[in-house]
């Protein structure tokens, strides 16, 4: 309580924005927010703040928090197929890496951030890949020049991997949490040299206390409703707290995945026959999901399009989600279940939020329309540029034809 | 007999076209080669009525309210206001919806990379050659990919089905009309003209890496070897049609005028037929016109270097696939109409698609030239209405002006012109074949559904009335 009194007083400047502010709660007049600490003073009034003045457009603007890409690559990084620049498997020998920290390969220059963050994505949930224990993913948002301007949480969800045959993966894991737990009951075995064999490096058995303590969620890429039984069997009756990363035929479990409290990240644009694991699937996944009390979060679009994020949200409302529950999934769950909280811009939580604009007088401004665009993004408080390489590229060839060099004169 | 370099070869097949018609012999031949066994499903014709709703034609004009008339499975009628009386004819009251033309979606691997993903349905790329012409997708197209129907549910009513892109010159590719069939030549598209794929860049060059070619210089030589080669083949077939026609005149003569001839010395010999080659068949048919290139091209110096390719040897270039570049050429792309077929916003997986504009399609419209938006993806096919949407967002954002019949285009009548279809459909105008959907909503937003697809005026989707398309999902327990 006492940290939350101490955030609501002005430490610097204070702005605010007004207008038709949505959140996961529900419309909100207008947020002030201090412009030093980053958080936000009121969701009621303005007080004496300055207002922010986005740029003018005849559409009507709509604010929204900013939204979370969920399990994506992003500064892991720059071009998919360039290995040199590409840090999401940490490849080898080796499937059991819990104690790989992905964020130490988070690269807060790679190109695709600026890109990402102009389509109203603020934060996100970077996860690293391959193997039957991926390693820790971690929380950055989506701005700052340094890994420490960019790293909120280094450690917020274990990436269990995605291995398509459940029992030998169950199978794997048991001997993993088996040895884990022995290591932790039997301290010091390792150095005295008296340990039992192991089935894994004791630094990534290690690694693994805090998923057996629930501390830390363990992430696994599952699709087909067998598999997804299999697993809530498989943590019945143990501490593991679980994110579903794919649920494709998850509504087939939604009363008992609400139940034990599985959280699931899904693409709403996977279709049943698209594959063997998912022929169960259906348009209205995400809304069975959510309307059975399962916390759904939305995305799963890789690297370079973690932006369509917003773009998936309005597909899952095409198909029966409402649209309140899809700004629920875009920005508070996933901040609840890794455990940052924030994302309904409160007092005393951080004043991360996007201004939204339609194109086109003929549809309404609204953040999950193709045709509408944020006009400004404030990350911590913080106007965010709105310039990309790509629209670099775009200014660079906006006169043909010719060279986009300009002539040089001797000086 | 006629003699011909290379190049006179080249010239001959413009200059013919002043010239009395010489039967083109080769396609008499292809006819054996496209015959289908399946026949068409030919539902009943049925007269419509469509009113009352916002017709969005793809062709200049917005009518709110529209009306569209079909009759025959053609437009007979669009316009504003009231629809005029038509006996016999189905009423479709469509009040506060849209409609707008079939989508067309220029690159898809429905068919050839079916769903589901398995190895065994992996039949897009014969990549046992860099040079394969003579695979045509319709020979790998599945038509029970249950992606047909995903599509179609999301308004499109024509689509390219392409081989891959691991050759340089990959193969035929089909211009198919969403009408379900046993066979993927009963969806043939009619008239449509038969297409060839073509690739440069990274994908060839990767595949055959270890057997070359492994660069980009290599890749180019693959390609103009085989146009060096077809060049001459198609000399070959330029003489034999014209001995061909030469002699069936002969033929036609009374016995009295034959004989005269043959004591003259002038009676022709039945001429023998050149050799089939069925990879130099396809390449002829390209230099010949009457394939349309599509070629898979992400650099904007890559696409100039098949555009120097295709000056050089003399064909045409319909559309540029990918294309993440055009922007940077759209001035040339305008000068030598070229289509550019591209996404809204795929970019970066691989280096040559590093430097994505997400303005390509707008810049390249502003320009004058004729943007595509296509999907390349089972996924994206199934809204590409959206993705359209996409990249009009990113054009004004970009300081360009864009109407929602502009942006319509994209997806329609430019698709249409790429795959030589844009006489039949593309728009609603009179004289078209009734390929259209009417939306719930403004089929540019997030929101909208296909309410109902026609093809040729038939309903082919109904979400009043769904339907399963594909044996694969029959009995799999979804319900």
């Amino acid at each position: 309580m006492l940290v939350l009194l101490a955030a609501l007083a002005a430490a610097g400047p204070c702005f605010f924005v007004s207008g038709d502010i949505r959140t996961a709660d529900g419309p909100v007049d207008s947020v002030s927010f201090d412009s030093e600490t980053g958080l936000i003073l009121s969701s009621s009034q303005a007080g004496d703040c300055t207002a922010i003045v986005p740029p003018t457009s005849e559409q009507a603007r709509v604010i929204t928090a900013g939204f979370v890409a969920v399990g994506t690559r992003t500064g892991l990084t720059e071009v998919g197929a360039v290995s040199a620049t590409n840090q999401t498997d940490a490849g080898g020998d080796n499937p059991f890496r819990a104690s790989l920290v992905v964020t130490e390969s988070y690269n807060p220059m790679a190109s695709h951030i600026a890109v990402t963050r102009m389509a109203g994505v603020t934060d996100a949930v970077v996860v690293p890949s391959g193997g039957l224990i991926s390693g820790q993913g971690g929380w950055v948002r989506l701005t700052g020049d340094t890994q420490s301007d960019a790293v909120v949480d280094a450690s917020v969800v274990m990436a269990g991997g995605r291995d398509g045959h459940m029992s030998r993966t169950l199978r794997v894991w048991r001997q993993l949490f088996d040895d884990a737990d022995y290591l932790k009951k039997n301290r010091g075995v390792v150095d005295r040299g008296t340990a039992r064999p192991l089935s894994a490096h004791p630094e990534d058995l290690r690694a693994l206390w805090p998923v057996m303590s629930g501390e830390l969620p363990l992430m696994v890429g599952v699709d087909r409703a067998s598999d997804i039984e299999s697993l809530l069997t498989f943590i019945a009756g143990t501490e593991l707290s679980v994110v579903i990363d794919g649920g494709a035929e998850a509504w087939r479990h939604a009363d008992a995945l609400a139940a034990a409290d599985v959280a699931v990240l899904l693409d709403p644009t996977v279709f049943g026959p698209g594959g063997f694991d998912q022929l169960q699937g259906r348009p209205d996944n995400a809304k069975l999901l959510a309307d059975a009390g399962v916390r759904i979060m939305l995305g799963h679009t890789g690297t370079h399009n973690a932006r369509l994020v917003a773009h998936q949200a309005g597909i899952a409302v095409g198909q029966g989600l409402s649209a309140q529950q899809a700004l629920t999934a875009v920005t508070t769950t996933p901040r609840e279940v890794f455990g940052i909280g924030g994302g309904a811009l409160t007092a005393g939580t951080p004043a991360t939020f996007v201004i939204w604009e339609s194109v086109t007088s003929e549809i309404a401004t609204d953040p999950f329309e193709p045709t509408t665009r944020a006009v400004a993004v404030y990350i911590d408080g913080v106007a965010q540029d709105m310039s990309s390489r790509q629209t670099d590229l775009g200014e660079r060839y906006r006169g043909l034809p010719g060279s986009p060099l300009v002539p040089l004169t001797p000086q | 007999m006629l003699r011909f370099t290379v190049l006179g070869a080249l010239l001959t097949s413009v200059a013919v076209a002043d010239e009395p018609e010489i039967p083109w012999a080769l396609a008499e031949v292809e006819a054996d080669g496209l015959r289908a066994i399946e026949t068409p499903v030919h539902w009943p014709t049925q007269s419509l009525v469509i009113s009352g709703g916002t017709v969005l034609t793809a062709a200049g004009d917005v009518f709110t309210p529209g009306y569209v008339v079909v009759r025959g499975g053609h437009i007979t009628a669009v316009g504003e206001g009231e629809a005029p009386e038509v006996e016999d004819a189905e009423q479709i009251d469509a009040t506060g919806r849209y409609i707008t033309p079939g989508l067309i979606d220029t690159h898809s691997h429905l068919g050839v990379y079916p769903s589901p993903w398995a190895r065994a349905h992996s039949d897009g790329n014969e990549a046992t050659s860099p040079t394969t012409p003579g695979v045509w997708a319709e020979h790998s197209f599945w038509p029970q990919d249950p992606g047909l129907q995903r599509a179609a549910e999301g308004g499109i009513t024509s689509l390219q089905a392409l081989p891959g892109s691991a050759n340089l010159v990959g193969g035929r590719g089909v211009v198919l009309h969403m009408t379900p069939a046993r066979g993927g030549r009963a969806m043939r598209f009619p008239g449509a003209p038969e297409t060839l794929k073509m690739a440069c860049g990274e994908n060839p060059k990767r595949v055959y890496e270890n057997s070359g070619p492994s660069t980009r210089m290599g890749n180019v030589r693959g390609q103009r070897r085989v146009f060096l080669d077809a060049a001459e083949g198609m000399e070959e077939w330029q003489e034999y049609s014209e001995s061909l026609a030469a002699f069936r005149e002969f033929e036609e003569l009374s016995d009295k005028d034959k004989a005269k001839a043959r004591r003259r010395g002038e009676a022709p010999e039945e001429p023998d037929m050149p050799g089939r080659d069925l990879d130099q068949e396809t390449l002829i048919g390209l230099l010949h016109g009457d394939i349309y290139a599509q070629i898979h091209c992400y650099r904007a110096d890559d696409m100039l270097s098949m555009m120097q390719m295709s000056d050089e040897f003399g064909f045409k270039i319909r559309s540029f696939h990918h294309a993440i570049e055009a922007y940077k050429i759209r001035d040339l792309l305008v000068e030598h109409d070229i289509s550019a077929s591209t996404w809204a916003d795929w970019w970066g997986f691989k280096l040559e698609a590093y430097d994505a504009v997400q303005a390509n399609a707008a810049m390249l419209h502003d320009a004058g030239g004729r943007a595509i938006i296509h999907s390349d993806s089972e996924i994206g096919i199934q809204r590409l209405n959206q993705e359209a949407a996409k990249a009009m967002r990113a054009g004004i954002a970009a300081g360009i002006e864009l109407s929602t019949d502009d942006v319509l285009r994209w997806v329609t009548a430019n698709p249409a012109w790429a795959i030589g279809i844009d006489d039949q459909v593309g728009t609603l105008e009179v004289g078209k074949r009734a390929d259209l959907v009417i939306w719930d909503a403004h089929p540019l937003s997030v929101y909208a559904h296909a309410d109902n697809v026609f093809v040729d005026g038939h309903l082919i989707i109904d979400r009043e009335q769904p339907q399963t398309w594909s044996d694969f999902e029959i009995g799999q327990g979804v319900h």
